[in-house]
């Protein structure tokens, strides 16, 4: 019997029907190894898994043909599990994100000014 | 400079995971308000003309430079493995070359920064954008802002003995401590770009990777470079030899890298803060005015980094051993410097 769990566990396999992006639904498919449904699956999605701010949320329960569907609202990679089966996703923007890019090219910017300030040594003499 | 481009890859990336880019931003900021400006307090300052004071607050610059580098090149080893040992080691005789060719010295600082844009550019050019792991978390300040603010002080060469045992004083030279932040925060974005970068595409989730190795090791020589080209601490004049120093960072890289590997945190995020206060007191003592305030606010930021980031002392048993042997054999090194240079005056 137990062995029996673990294969049924060990061998499920999650499928989603599209690259999920936030304010679109997709639909998560719960199979075993011979492509059945497996219906009565918890399927949770666990946001930045092992970052801080790490959240973990229950998608919902498969139906009879294994299937739940999900609408995801955050961005960003994260980790989906139905029983003990993982799977990395990541969920694309709604629009392009502009504020981590615009930060990193001010730091960038704020470098590249700085040293080359810095390195016009030495200093002209008159 | 090279002591900055040490930095990131010790006191910044490990924040990623807490606090996305916000710690990059907050030690650019630190860097850009507070470090260049105490930098140039304490470059301006007038020697410590008191012989005891004069060699425990050098003896304190030499060790802090010295355990940045140390544990830098110490960070090949979890990286790599055994080929980290022979490279950490490599670092010290590459610097010890380098040191001798006048116009080689730059080379390490030039080629990290070269390289980790060139990484950087290329991840962001043909993988996802690193949003994840990149997206800045301000609420969680108190597990990154301590080493924010160290890494910002430390990029301009503030209390690391940048500007009290080298390079050269030029009068009049306002630029040089820029272009240690300026290295620092093109290292610090780059390489989180590229870690970024590498979290978001890799099915594992993975934070490191063998680039990282090639950037510890070209960081660590560049700083072990600065360490070699600065001149000897007071009463330390048995270490002028650029050798001699080589040999004595060689040993404390194996030091913190193998036995002390566990003391390591402690002594970067509780220990170097402690001593970059000191440090900016000490040369506060030196200074008037305008540079005296500049000074005294940049040992209290040192000192909110020190009480945010307390890291606690080690429960394990070992590590606590190795850590008080390394803080008994750097009092003893220092005092005994002191007051031998004490008795001779």
């Amino acid at each position: 019997m137990i062995g029996w769990l673990w294969c049924a566990t060990a061998g499920a396999t999650i499928a989603l029907d599209r690259p999920p992006a936030v304010g679109q639904e997709t639909i998560i498919a719960v199979e075993d190894d011979a492509g059945l449904g497996r219906g009565g699956e918890t399927v949770r999605v666990v946001h930045r898994p092992g970052l801080s701010g790490e959240r973990e949320l229950a998608i919902g329960i498969t139906d009879g043909r294994g299937r739940v569907r999900w609408t995801p609202t955050t961005p960003g990679i994260a980790r989906l599990r139905a029983g003990e089966e993982p799977l990395i996703i990541r969920v694309d923007h709604r629009e392009r994100p502009l504020g981590i890019p615009l930060l990193l090219a001010l730091l960038a910017a704020g470098g590249v000014a700085a040293l080359t300030g810095g390195l016009g040594l030495p200093r002209r003499r008159a | 400079m090279g002591i900055a481009l040490v930095v990131p890859g010790l006191l910044l990336l490990p924040m990623l995971p807490y606090g996305g880019v916000a710690p990059v931003a907050i030690a650019a900021l630190v860097a850009l308000l507070l470090g260049t400006s105490s930098a140039l307090a304490e470059w301006r300052a007038e020697r410590e003309m008191d012989p005891v004071w004069r060699a425990a607050s050098e003896g304190a610059s030499a060790a802090a430079g010295l355990l940045i580098v140390a544990a830098g090149a110490a960070a090949l080893p979890p990286l790599l493995g055994s080929v980290g040992w022979l490279l950490a080691l490599t670092v010290w005789v590459l610097a010890l070359v380098l040191t001798r060719l006048r116009w080689s010295a730059a080379v390490p600082g030039a080629a990290v920064l070269v390289l980790a844009t060139a990484l950087a550019a290329r991840a962001v050019w043909t993988g996802p954008a690193p949003t994840t792991l990149l997206a800045p978390r301000w609420e969680a300040w108190g597990s990154w802002l301590g080493p924010a603010v160290l890494a910002g002080l430390l990029w301009s060469g503030c209390g690391a003995g940048e500007w009290t045992l080298g390079p050269v004083r030029r009068p009049g030279e306002t630029r040089a401590p820029w272009a240690g932040v300026g290295a620092g925060l093109l290292l610090s974005t780059a390489w989180v770009v590229l870690v970024g970068a590498r979290f978001e595409a890799s099915p594992a989730l993975q934070l490191t990777g063998p680039a990282d190795g090639a950037l510890v090791f070209l960081a660590a020589t560049a700083g072990a470079v600065t360490l070699l080209a600065r001149r000897p601490a007071a009463g330390a004049e048995r270490l002028k030899a650029p050798k001699a120093r080589a040999v004595v960072g060689a040993g404390t890289t194996l030091w913190l890298a193998g036995p002390a590997a566990g003391a390591v945190p402690f002594g970067l995020r509780s220990l170097l803060p402690v001593a970059v206060m000191t440090l900016c007191l000490l040369a506060a003592r030196r200074t008037a005015g305008a540079a005296r305030a500049t000074l005294a606010i940049a040992a209290g930021a040192a000192g909110i980094a020190a009480l945010t980031d307390w890291q606690g002392l080690p429960g394990v048993a070992g590590t606590a051993a190795a850590l008080a042997a390394t803080g008994t054999v750097a009092f003893w090194v220092i005092a005994t410097r002191a007051v031998l240079a004490g008795r001779t005056a």
